[in-house]
């Protein structure tokens, strides 16, 4: 379980101080799919990023399973970024084994079974700039996954992609998903993809980031792309917009 | 098949220059009947460095092993520094403008042979290392961070790789600098290699032999370029080269 409570956090330099987000109070439960959602430039990186520990909350506090994010523990989340960000000297197999390279690991730990997941294993021996920009942005999600992480954070992870290249990559993510039951923290532009994915939404305002709305999505799991034709799902889409705007 | 065509296509141009302008001076130093003292003609360069093969390559090698040395001391002390430099900001801060001043100063009149070819190489290096291993995107370091790398790791499988392509340009420039310094510093303190077969020669009005040694150690230049340029093909071979 993940709780954030009254998160402050102040980006500060010598000629200026501003707030970004300003006391955001959480609670995300394990396994579930969470999508975080806003206005451009309000705060979803931020908020993310301090959830995976690389910023500090200028006030309040981050519990991961009742832990503090900021004590040295080996946390198990990883995230994707929104550039695949492969390091073009390793081949596809090599950047998938970085996390098990970093933390001293046995190097093919997991290794063939995530390829096989995200199906590039008639690519593991190519090098990235082979590869399309959505088989590279797999590439990122099979190098996530290797450590089993209990927590993935996705930071507008498909945004760069075209239409159905995003639409192929939400059903495997929501397959992946279902099989390996991280929490997933997915943040995004794209309300039809968050309605399409999670379990709940939330709705930030814009700068200073406050949860604006909390949404919960009733529908049915195992979503097949049809769903989006629904009026139910439209209402979702909707609704959110509304909110937005 | 693509790539040999463009290889064939890449040389063709440059002979078809290199003769088409040895033709015109062939032909406009016999035209216009210039002295061989003044200019001699790419024959009697020919000749010449035929006729003195021995001693030419005696001299070359001598040159080419200074800048060899030079380019290769000047080269790990510069990669060193950047180093220094991007860990400890303080020490970039105290003599960075130092090092610029040290470039500004004409070099050439002051050092002495290895000294030379050393610094001319450790600049290039200098400037390109600091830059290549702080143009890492802040996303990259994010993913080691958040896979708990140590600063370490960082340095060998990050930043260090990443700023391969940019030590590689560097040195490409440095190899025909510390050529050129080499040749330079033994105009005067020196009574071996190249440049003192120049001053030498242009010193008995030998011009010819002046310009053979010119030939010979250009083209050695070009040698060492190209062949840092072929380590650099095979070492940064994810970058596209245009």
């Amino acid at each position: 379980m993940i709780e954030l409570k009254n998160i402050h956090k102040t980006w500060q330099n010598d000629k200026i101080s501003l707030l970004t987000i300003e006391d955001i109070n959480l609670s995300i439960n394990k396994g579930e799919f969470i999508s975080i959602i806003g206005p451009s430039g309000c705060g979803k990186t931020t908020l993310l990023k301090l959830i995976a520990g690389l910023l500090e909350p200028t006030k309040g506090q981050i519990l991961l399973n009742d832990k503090a994010t900021n004590q040295k523990s080996p946390q198990r989340l990883s995230i994707v970024f929104q550039n695949p960000i492969l390091l073009p000297w390793r081949k596809i197999k090599e950047n998938i084994q970085l996390p098990n390279e970093l933390n001293n690991l046995p190097l093919n730990k997991n290794v063939y079974e995530k390829i096989h997941l995200v199906g590039l294993q008639e690519f593991e021996n190519n090098y990235p700039d082979e590869l399309s920009g959505g088989m590279q942005q797999r590439v990122a999600i099979a190098r996530a996954l290797i450590l089993n992480p209990t927590l993935l954070l996705m930071d507008e992870p498909f945004s760069s992609l075209d239409e159905v290249n995003r639409n192929r990559l939400n059903l495997e993510l929501l397959k992946i998903w279902k099989e390996l039951r991280p929490t997933i923290i997915f943040v995004t532009h794209s309300i039809s993809d968050a309605v399409f994915l999670s379990d709940r939404i939330i709705i930030l305002t814009k700068r200073p980031a406050k949860v604006k709305e909390i949404l919960s999505i009733d529908l049915p799991r195992s979503r097949k792309l049809e769903i989006k034709e629904t009026l139910e799902f439209q209402r979702y889409v909707k609704w959110i917009r509304e909110r937005i705007e | 098949m693509d790539k040999r065509k463009n290889r064939i296509n890449s040389w063709r141009l440059p002979l078809l220059a290199f003769v088409v302008i040895i033709g015109i001076w062939e032909i406009s130093t016999d035209v216009f009947n210039i002295n061989k003292i003044i200019l001699p003609d790419p024959y009697t360069i020919l000749i010449s460095i035929i006729t003195n093969w021995n001693i030419l390559i005696k001299h070359t090698s001598i040159t080419m092993i200074e800048a060899l040395f030079g380019f290769i001391i000047g080269t790990l002390i510069g990669i060193l520094i950047a180093i220094l430099f991007v860990y400890f900001s303080k020490a970039k801060q105290a003599f960075y403008p130092y090092a610029i001043a040290l470039k500004a100063t004409p070099l050439y009149a002051l050092a002495p042979l290895l000294v030379m070819s050393a610094l001319v190489a450790f600049f290039p290096i200098l400037v390109n290392t600091v830059k290549g291993l702080t143009s890492v995107e802040q996303e990259s370091y994010d993913l080691f961070r958040s896979l708990s790398a140590s600063k370490w790791q960082v340095f060998t499988k990050l930043r260090l790789p990443n700023a391969l392509p940019y030590i590689f340009t560097a040195l490409k420039i440095s190899t025909t600098l510390s050529v050129v310094g080499a040749t330079i510093a033994e105009f005067t303190g020196s009574s071996m290699g190249i440049g003192h077969l120049i001053v030498n020669a242009s010193y008995y009005l030998d011009t010819s032999l002046m310009f053979s040694g010119i030939v010979m150690i250009s083209l050695a230049g070009v040698l060492f370029f190209y062949f840092v340029d072929y380590i650099e093909q095979k070492m940064v071979f994810w970058q596209k080269n245009d």
